[in-house]
């Protein structure tokens, strides 16, 4: 090999070695930075030539990816969904003073003072104030639902646009990447970019990501509605009706296609509140109507009968979102059986009390406070400490699967320090010989002269 | 090959760890300040709906006992009236047999034994008249007039009152006048009254011998009898102590119903709290356990933080 020959590989090595020290101060730059795969420089020897950077290799594994794009859409779901129904759960809070289990027991235990002086007016009246309690608690308790329920709608609306911008995203992400298919550099910060984007999406909603081989990625729904094709994205958009809300994909419905992420689970959390909202409406529609019907068969102390004590205030059934008092004058309270002895006569406010007790086909042969007690109360405790559970269960994985990718794509200091160090000795040896190869041409050149 | 550990992974690390002991001291924290371990339905849903349920147990025997205490005063007042009752007829009975002995009477002494039977009858009737309030006790169901007039006749119901003071035990808030006064089924009067009358209007006229010989028909729904004034008048005056003791019964009864129901009551209470409160002793070891781990953790992290190679790069 001639002098300049040397020279040349020198120079091929020293710039090899400034790509190393570049590469490393990435990293190193970028040890904190979420969703960095960290580089390595290829050094392949040259033949003739010395040393050269055939590319900077990013550390990744697309196994791992796609484990962590489906955990992280399964914690996003349970969360979200946990999050709508702890709101539910903390309006059946009896521990912590909300809920209907009190009001209802006061409701007929204070009829009993009725029961004891049936003309007792005080009494009539503790009763009716005691009743209106019940009726406002049932109302709070449903408006607070379909407060929760409105509230989680908008926010899959914002879900839903957010993913739209995040699909938006990729497509232009597929189309841009390609222009820096030859600058390592460049081309591995969109693939970072890329898959960033694509976790952040599968923690809103499914998806099924199928990769080309010049890297660039289609998005599909779990039943193969495309999100992402190449260079195009298509929008989701929700809908509102009288039976839920839906989502639909250029028109269609793919409700469906979403379990997981964001999307699925403020869905199903949707779909919960709808089922509690109904529980709800079930015990206190049969509620008003047994006490009704009781009601009715008794006298008032004007002697009158046929008097309902609970209505509605729309002119609908009555309803956990209509119910209301029919009257508020304690006279009018149904205590006696007996036309002839409405001061004094208190079966029909025993028969009253006695409801309280009774198990109702229309509440799953249950009465209204067992009713209460296990298939809303403690359903909805059930619900939330079984995805509470889920939850745990899938943080754990999502935990475990995030730390093999960091394990592989992070950035260790120490490991970048040495490499540092190595890349700087390289760089010295190879400017070493680039003086002793000076030398020697001087020396040559100072034979000739 | 082992492991690569990466400087991010360490702070994943201890933000997975310090969030999980927050949450454990948090946890802690809201069971000491609030006594209970259940905080909401979701801590232990079967649990939560048994506190339910017991709570629902209390208040529901917590209310008989109010009932207890509100009927009382009834069952107190009736007993009362009817002693005063008994005890004026038992001092009149030693009357009636000291007329029966006794052969003739001047005008002025049949004069004052006659008004003296008159009173004690219109007496009875009086305390058969016993309110409380504006509610007649022992008219039945019937509690806004008089159940019985002067001569003792009975204008009330046969249906009485009751309100729940245990499952399936009632007692009574009214009480039906004609079974506790023993109202003769022949006249509907009261017997006592019906007897002292009419000793009272034979010794005006001065008949001391049929004081001996008259005889009343008797119903207290055994049947009809013809008896001797003195045994009608036994016979009445029984049937009301018969019920004077059935009245005592019922307050005896209800007195056991009471404590009973204060038994049950505080059993569920204990059961509730066994489910619902806190235990000091397990929250604090759990507490100090969070607090040492979360105290170690901060530790370790420091620790590992000055570990790099960094440090001896000059």
């Amino acid at each position: 090999m001639s002098l300049f020959g040397a020279l040349t590989a020198a120079s091929q090595a020293l710039l090899s070695q400034k790509i190393g020290i570049t590469t490393t101060n990435r990293n190193l730059s970028n040890v904190y930075t979420d969703g960095y795969s960290r580089e390595a420089p290829v050094f392949a020897d040259v033949p003739g030539m010395g040393v050269q950077v055939e590319t900077v290799k990013r550390i990744f594994s697309r196994a791992y990816f796609k484990r962590l794009v489906d955990e992280n859409g399964e914690y996003s779901q349970f969360s979200a969904y946990k999050n709508v129904l702890s709101q539910v759960e903390s309006l059946f809070n009896e521990p912590m003073g909300s809920g209907l289990s009190d009001a209802i027991n006061q409701f007929f235990n204070s009829l009993n003072d009725i029961a004891v002086k049936p003309d007792d007016l005080a009494a009539r009246e503790n009763f009716l104030a005691v009743a209106k309690t019940l009726v406002g608690r049932i109302r709070d308790t449903y408006s607070s639902l379909e407060e929760i329920e409105t509230t989680s709608v908008s926010h899959l609306k914002d879900v839903v646009s957010e993913v739209n911008r995040l699909t938006e995203k990729l497509a232009e992400i597929n189309k841009n990447m390609l222009l820096y298919k030859d600058s390592s550099e460049r081309y591995n910060q969109y693939l970072d970019e890329r898959d960033r984007t694509l976790k952040e999406l599968s923690s809103l909603v499914d998806v099924k990501v199928v990769y080309l081989p010049d890297e660039r990625v289609r998005v599909f729904t779990a039943k193969g509605f495309p999100l992402v094709s190449e260079e195009r994205s298509f929008d989701l958009s929700v809908e509102e009706s009288a039976a839920g809300v839906t989502v639909l994909a250029d028109g269609v419905d793919v409700t469906g296609d979403f379990a997981k992420g964001e999307v699925g689970g403020t869905i199903a959390g949707i779909k919960a509140i709808e089922e509690f909202k109904q529980k709800l409406n079930n015990l206190v529609s049969t509620f008003a109507e047994k006490v009704n019907q009781q009601h009715e068969a008794g006298y008032d102390l004007y002697g009158d009968t046929g008097v309902a004590l609970f209505s509605s205030d729309n002119g609908q059934p009555i309803d956990a979102s209509n119910i209301t008092l029919a009257f508020d004058d304690p006279k009018k309270v149904a205590a006696a059986s007996d036309p002839n002895y409405l001061a004094s006569d208190n079966t029909n406010v025993k028969n009253l009390i006695g409801l309280g007790d009774e198990k109702f086909n229309e509440l799953s042969d249950l009465s209204f406070a067992e009713y209460y007690g296990t298939k809303i109360a403690s359903s909805i405790g059930s619900e939330v400490k079984s995805v509470d559970d889920l939850l745990k269960a899938s943080q754990f994985r999502l935990d475990a699967i995030e730390e093999k990718v960091k394990e592989l794509s992070g950035v260790n200091v120490d490991e970048e320090l040495v490499n540092l160090t190595r890349y700087q000795r390289a760089y010295k040896a190879a400017a070493r010989v680039v003086t002793v190869t000076d030398e020697l041409l001087q020396t040559v050149l100072g034979m000739v002269g | 090959m082992s492991m690569r550990v990466t400087d991010g992974m360490i702070y994943d690390i201890l933000l997975r760890y310090d969030r999980l002991r927050e949450e454990q001291l948090k946890r802690s924290t809201e069971e000491l300040s609030s006594g209970k371990a259940i905080l909401k339905p979701s801590d232990n849903p079967v649990d939560f709906a048994r506190a339910l349920r017991l709570q629902r147990f209390v208040d529901h025997i917590e209310r008989f006992n109010r009932n207890i205490d509100l009927t009382d005063n009834t069952l107190k007042t009736a007993e009362t009236a009817m002693t005063s009752a008994i005890n004026i007829l038992q001092e009149a009975r030693v009357k009636i047999v000291q007329v029966l002995n006794t052969g003739a009477l001047n005008g002025e002494d049949a004069k004052v034994l006659a008004d003296y039977f008159r009173n004690v009858a219109a007496y009875v009737v009086n305390m058969a008249n016993t309110k409380i309030g504006d509610s007649y006790l022992f008219g039945g169901v019937k509690t806004q007039s008089a159940p019985f007039s002067s001569d003792g006749t009975y204008n009330g119901e046969t249906q009485e009152t009751t309100v729940p003071v245990a499952g399936g035990v009632e007692i009574n808030t009214t009480f039906n006048g004609s079974d506790y006064f023993g109202v003769n089924g022949v006249t509907n009067r009261i017997t006592v009254v019906e007897v002292l009358n009419r000793i009272a209007d034979l010794i005006e006229t001065g008949d001391l011998n049929a004081l001996n010989t008259e005889t009343v028909q008797v119903d207290l729904g055994d049947g009809v009898e013809n008896l001797k004034l003195l045994d009608a008048f036994d016979k009445g005056l029984s049937q009301i102590e018969t019920y004077r003791s059935v009245l005592g019964t019922q307050q005896r009864v209800v007195e056991d119903i009471k404590n009973q129901n204060d038994a049950v009551a505080v059993h569920f209470k204990e059961l509730k709290s066994k489910i619902e409160d806190a235990d000091y002793t397990g929250v604090i070891a759990d507490y100090e356990k969070a607090k040492t781990a979360y105290q170690a953790l901060l530790a370790a992290i420091t620790q590992t933080q000055n570990l790099s190679l960094l440090n001896y790069f000059k």
